[in-house]
């Protein structure tokens, strides 16, 4: 998953990558940092490195292997991992011996032994800090027995094991004995929520559910059953869907959960399987034997990062994240410098992907006046038009050092390719991809006059991007490339035979030379980007975009479908870190209202949308009058919120001493609660049940935030919170052990034993069965606060007419749940706040800079060049059976009624081709993929062969 | 369940958990509970009486005073604290545990208890077995020539009494010398081959403490300082108590 | 990853199983291969939402209709698998191959050649 993000790190032409290295010092001012770097040797160039791995493989020093947490070995020359970036090898000179045999073995002579300690220098406008975390070393711990018996494994190194390109190449087993386990437990919360042992007291908010998934991917990697149980003290599946990935795992995939925390762990002595004693909900003791236990280990900060934190004078609080505010989620105590990720708090993926992106716009809205300036232009030679000229193709064949040509034939590969039909230039390099052959390439091209291009090589995915833009260069269209694989499709594959390894490779050059000769000319079609921006939706996500693209210097239209701005975020007071909301609300409305290039229209609605990415056309309504305008933008951001769920359960609407957490809210700010002798609150009224099953997620932290309001302002009232699990998540953990110190009680129920509630005169009456004690407590009490969960607004004039697509809750969805959480599936379109899903006020702001920052990287540029690879209908053969428009899964397709036909969108097509192999005429082509051009490759295969 | 609802809610009323929060440093978290049963999973009381550390702090928490201060269950606790040994709070069950025992008359408390302290009291060599100053002398010079004789290798070993400036003042659980004497021998071996400096005195020896067990404020300071005398005036470090 | 499998595996490079047309598989059979196979993301996770589950399905066409004209169907297969699986990749190829050995020859180059 995390492989294209790496790559394109690697090649992004405003990306400077430096590797290796430390921050020593920052100083100045925003705008013009000063950074100070100690470089540490790696005694390999990865400028010359290619990556081919020989010194590794001649290397005769075997060395623990850290990236699979000691589990298994590598060499003192090494890479970390397969997919690195750079993709460039060093050496561990704590156990090099120096031996000299991967220098001699070099061909890129990229070995330095004598490579030093350097300091450099940076002038830099912001910085943003994402040291991250490590898990939790539990070795302190002794009754878990880590460290003393094999089998309790960390959850991290449970996930190398399970890893394909683990220690045990994805087989499951257990470390001692390399058995197949039967059992397995996952003890949650070691290392968080313990201020005894580890002085850890937050929650690291993703242990609960990597435990899920680890069980279940252990499933599906097992031969035979094998039973997962997972020991929790709260099941904290708070994330978007995590709950129907929790409750699959206990309804249809048999996980067992447990609520219970384990004391010790021991061994069964010469087996090598545990013993876990714990004491059910009835209080009798159980015991049970499994094979491994795996520790679900929190996240902690690294000591190196919190040093460097304080060395750069940023603040950080007790547990040493780093400190920020809560209306400003990314921005540390010094100016200029943001933060995002696990070094913040403790997150998941998609909170740390959406943060990364909201530090990015903040670094960026600080540079704004300087973007562009200091970035490489690259200049590109006009096309030649080729496409009169019959094939002349060239054939590059690489021997990769000797990774391929220690195996391959590679001379007799070159001169095989030269008898293909269209080969006009055949020749072999020892390192294809290394500048001086591209200079070389792009000579040949010229003076050949080669127009299609062969690499036998390695893997398009890490270089054809390369190689195209060699052909570019050049002036020859980059889609007049092939690449046939013979690295990792064979001379690594059939290593210990030389002679098949060679036949293979000439098979695999013949199928790309007849590809090559039928590959056509492909222009990328250019899009102007409208430079404005449209935001739907004036509540806190929304306003905080507007403010964001307009502090980019976009123009910007806001538009609210309310008289006034401010969404939900109106009926709330105070977050429970104690920020003013109403104050903030105002402020951000002055400021938004305030701001140049912020346009604000209330009382909108849309009416009609067309366009595409950086192209759209909007039509609304406004004011009273109903007054139609027409908006044309590039990109869109789509807030529009969620509202407090109103309960149809326990009395609400009966009853008026039945409240929802927010009008308990409103009550305690307007009347107090001395007047209270007792309160009792119901979570989950609303969520995780049939209707709507996944968690609100902001619902426990209200119960909290009230519960510590009531006995601030009253300590000798009562709070009883009836839950199902705790949910408050990250630092809000703190918040919930102050509420238990204040004497608030928590009586956790089961979601098929809700308590039961009647209404007397004088008081309402709560019943529900204490979890520990099993017995069922009955408490008086003067109010009832549900922790109703949230709703998202009604969106369905949005959704229809400008096809965003919403889960069946009405969220809507993202690209992709883990990496793209603020992109949506269609290009140039952003999501925000709890449009997207429930979450706190500080992750809305967050997310609502992360969607200004995406939008801001499309904005940005003048123009966006499409991608080729898309599908096009020959409309004069279509019979317009639609199969098209309904298979396509990003709903592409559409038939135009005034001009009767089909129209494919090539700016909005993916370029999958499902609609090509669906289509009954088949007269839907997807270039650089197109029928012939795969067939070609099967004919040449195969007629060879049976000739 | 036939079992009668505990009635909750009203305004707060004095409860005996806040009482003893006053007497704890930092209240000994005893609110704080999550509930999460460590502490019970490794109980070796567990179960006992229909009870284990949760369920008490729990019945605490909720006000269930009558219960937690009648339940024979805390005289089972060995006060050996691993409820809080792992307890993610680090909750001082124990010393809800010492409170509840507090709050038994006297009279009430289990006999062998109240026996065994009342025995300690009566002379200073402490021993809730009774053991005399003299007893126990003889019995360790008596083992320790035996040990001398039979096992050539401890000709040397010393088990001194009343080693006036030793480094060490050992005490002695009275049941080895009153019962297994034999029992003594593995830690005078220890100390040997260790070459430690030490000694036993005829006052104060016994290394038991049963009006601590008994929560017996008074006669537990009365037996302390009885054993704190006896080592101060052999001149000693280092207080060695095994218990 | 340096993993041993058949060298008589010739991998064609495809946007998404969802490209992969009956035709494709047929003409590879009708030219004389013993045996095609698709290889696609695990099926839930394909990265165009469902092109994977749109091959299983023409694969299972391709293989009725190969068995109509009494040829095995099994000799065309449908196989998932997620991009870090290296070694699962392995494991299929090898296991296609084997399979494939099983079933013999592919009938229609026997005719070819008689």
């Amino acid at each position: 998953m995390i492989s294209p993000k790496l790559v394109e790190v690697g090649r992004h032409t405003n990306i400077e990558l430096i590797t290796c290295s430390e921050v020593k010092d920052v100083e100045g001012d925003p705008g013009n940092f000063a950074v100070t770097l100690s470089n540490h040797p790696r005694y390999i160039d990865p400028v010359k490195c290619t990556g081919c791995g020989e010194c590794a493989r001649h290397c005769p020093v075997t060395a623990v292997n850290g990236y699979n947490l000691k589990l298994d070995d590598r060499r003192a020359t090494y890479i970390e991992y397969a997919q690195a970036v750079p993709l460039a090898f060093s050496i561990d000179t704590d156990t090099c011996i120096g031996c000299g045999l991967c220098e001699n073995m070099c061909i890129a002579k990229a070995v330095e032994y004598d490579d030093t300690e350097r300091e450099t220098r940076l002038t830099v406008g912001s910085v943003v800090m994402a040291a991250g975390s490590r898990g939790f070393d539990p070795s302190g711990l002794d009754y878990l027995g880590y460290g003393r018996y094999p089998n309790v494994v960390t959850s991290e190194e449970f996930e190398r094991i399970l890893s394909a390109s683990g220690p045990y190449f994805g087989h499951l087993m257990r470390p001692l004995d390399r058995e197949e386990p039967k059992r397995i437990a996952w003890l949650q919360c070691v290392g968080s929520r313990d201020k005894n042992r580890c002085g850890n007291g937050y929650c690291s908010s993703v242990c609960c559910m990597y435990a899920v998934k680890e069980a279940m991917i252990a499933k599906e990697h097992a031969h035979g059953d094998l039973d997962c149980v997972v020991f929790n003290m709260d099941m904290r599946t708070f994330g978007k869907d995590y709950e129907l990935y929790y409750n699959r795992a206990k309804d249809k995939d048999g996980v067992t959960f447990l609520k219970a925390r384990i004391h010790s762990v021991t061994e069964v002595p010469d087996r090598g399987d545990l013993i876990v004693k714990y004491a059910d909900d009835t209080g009798r003791m159980q015991e049970e034997i499994f094979s491994m236990v795996v520790l679900s280990i929190g996240l902690q900060v690294q000591p190196d990062a919190a040093e460097l934190a304080q060395r750069l004078g940023i603040e950080l609080n007790e547990y040493n994240f780093v400190k920020t505010d809560t209306f400003a989620p990314v921005t540390t105590s010094r100016p200029g410098f943001y933060t995002c990720g696990v070094l913040q708090g403790p997150k998941d993926i998609p909170g740390s992907i959406t943060e990364a992106s909201a530090a990015a716009w903040a670094a960026g809205a600080d540079l704004v006046e300087g973007r562009g300036t200091d970035i490489p232009k690259i200049e590109v030679p006009e096309q030649r038009d080729v496409t009169q000229e019959e094939p002349r193709i060239g054939v590059f064949v690489c021997n990769c050092g000797i990774n391929i040509g220690g195996i391959v034939d590679v001379p007799a590969v070159r001169e095989y390719a030269a008898t293909l039909p269209g080969v006009a230039f055949s020749d072999d390099n020892l390192f294809t991809c290394s500048q001086d052959t591209q200079d070389k390439i792009k000579d040949v091209i010229t003076e050949h006059r080669l127009n299609r291009v062969v690499v036998a090589s390695c893997s398009p995915k890490t270089h054809a991007a390369m190689f195209m833009e060699t052909l570019e260069a050049c002036g020859l269209n980059k889609y007049l490339f092939e690449m046939a694989n013979i690295r990792n499709q064979n001379s690594w594959i059939h290593s210990a035979d030389s002679d098949v390894a060679t036949q293979k490779a000439k098979d695999l050059v013949r199928m790309s030379v007849a590809r090559a000769a039928r590959l056509r000319t492909l222009n990328e079609k250019v899009v102007p980007i409208n430079k404005k921006a449209l935001v739907i939706g004036g509540g806190i996500a929304g306003m905080n975009a507007a403010i964001g693209l307009g502090d980019q210097g976009f123009e910007t239209v806001l538009l609210e479908r309310e008289s006034e701005l401010g969404g939900f975020a109106r009926n709330l007071h105070h977050t429970i870190e104690g920020g003013d909301i109403q104050a903030y609300v105002n402020e951000t409305v002055d400021k938004v209202n305030a701001h140049d290039k912020v346009e604000v229209i209330t009382k909108a609605r849309i009416t009609g949308a067309e366009g595409f990415k950086g192209s759209f056309s909007t039509e609304i309504e406004m004011g009273e009058a109903k007054e139609k305008r027409a908006i044309d933008h590039g990109v869109i951001l789509v807030a529009t919120g969620a509202n407090e769920y109103q309960p149809t359960e326990f009395l609400y609407g009966e009853d008026d001493r039945v409240v929802t957490q927010v009008e308990l809210t409103d009550r305690l700010h307007d009347k107090g609660a001395s007047d209270l002798d007792a309160v009792v609150m119901i979570q989950c009224v609303g969520s995780r049940n049939e209707e709507h099953e996944n968690c609100s997620r902001i619902c426990c932290q209200s119960a909290v935030k009230n519960a510590l309001e009531i006995k601030k302002q009253s300590p000798d009232t009562q709070v009883f919170v009836l839950y199902r699990d705790i949910r408050t998540y990250g630092l809000l953990e703190d918040y919930y052990t102050e509420a238990r110190e204040k004497g608030v009680i928590f009586i956790r129920f089961d979601k098929d034993t809700p308590p039961r509630v009647t209404a007397e005169a004088d008081a309402l009456r709560v019943t529900v069965k204490d979890h520990i004690l099993q017995q069922d407590v009955e408490i008086r009490t003067d109010l009832l606060a549900l922790s109703a969960g949230l709703r998202a607004a009604d969106t369905d004039d949005v959704s229809s007419i400008m096809k965003f697509n919403r889960n069946p809750e009405g969220y809507f969805i993202e690209a992709h749940v883990k990496l793209r959480p603020v992109d949506m599936p269609s290009e140039g379109v952003f999501l925000c706040g709890t449009a997207h899903g429930p979450k706190l006020i500080t992750e809305t702001i967050a997310q609502a800079q992360a969607a200004a920052s995406r939008a801001t990287t499309f904005l940005a540029k003048d123009a966006i060049k499409l991608s080729a690879i898309t599908a096009k209908v020959d409309t004069e053969h279509c019979v317009k059976c639609l199969t098209c428009v309904r298979s396509c899964p990003f709903g592409v397709p559409q038939f135009n009624t005034e001009k009767m036909e089909i129209e494919i969108n090539e700016a909005l097509c993916h370029g999958c081709g499902v609609c090509t192999a669906v289509c009954p005429r088949q007269v839907i082509g997807l270039s650089f993929y197109e029928d012939d051009q795969l067939m070609c490759k099967i004919d040449a295969l195969l007629d060879a062969e049976v000739v | 369940m036939a079992e009668e609802a505990i009635k909750l809610g009203g305004k707060k009323k004095s409860m005996f958990i806040d009482r003893v929060k006053d007497l704890v440093p930092e209240g000994g978290n005893l609110n704080l509970c999550l509930t999460c049963g460590a502490c019970s999973s490794g109980c070796p009381a567990t179960g006992l009486e229909g009870m284990d550390p949760r369920k008490f702090l729990r019945m605490a928490a909720l006000g269930m005073d009558e219960e937690i201060t009648s339940t024979p269950w805390v005289w089972w606790c060995s006060m050996c604290t691993r409820c809080m040994y792992v307890c993610p709070m680090k909750i001082n069950i124990p010393q809800l545990v010492f409170y509840a025992r507090q709050s038994w008359p006297r009279e009430e408390r289990p006999k062998g208890i109240v026996g065994s302290c009342d025995m300690a009291l009566r002379n200073d060599t402490c021993s809730a077995m009774g053991a005399t100053e003299e007893d126990f002398q003889f019995v360790v010079e008596d083992v320790l020539e035996e040990y001398q004789e039979a096992q050539p290798e401890f000709a040397e070993m010393e088990a001194p009494v009343n080693k006036t400036g030793a480094e060490m003042f050992l005490n002695q659980n009275s049941r080895e010398p009153v019962t297994e004497p034999d029992e003594m021998v593995p830690l005078w071996k220890i100390l040997h081959l260790a070459g430690a400096d030490w000694t036993y005195g005829t006052k104060g020896w016994a290394a038991e403490n049963y009006c601590m067990f008994m929560a017996d404020d008074e006669n537990w300071e009365k037996i302390v300082r009885t054993k704190v005398k006896a080592v101060e005036d052999l001149g000693c470090k280092v207080w060695l108590n095994t218990e | 990853m340096r993993l041993d499998y058949p060298a008589n595996i010739k991998i064609i490079l495809v946007p998404c199983t969802g490209k992969v047309d009956v035709v494709h598989l047929l003409r590879a059979i009708q030219k004389g291969a013993d045996g095609a196979y698709c290889v696609g993301c695990l099926e839930g996770s394909c990265h165009y939402n469902e092109g994977n589950l749109r091959c299983r399905e023409r694969v299972n066409h391709v293989r009725d209709l190969l068995e109509e004209v009494g040829i095995e169907g099994d000799r065309v297969r449908m196989y998932n698998l997620s991009s870090g699986e290296g070694p699962t990749f392995a494991q299929y190829a090898t296991e296609m191959t084997e399979h494939i050995k099983k079933l013999g020859p592919n009938p229609l180059n026997t005719k070819l050649k008689n």
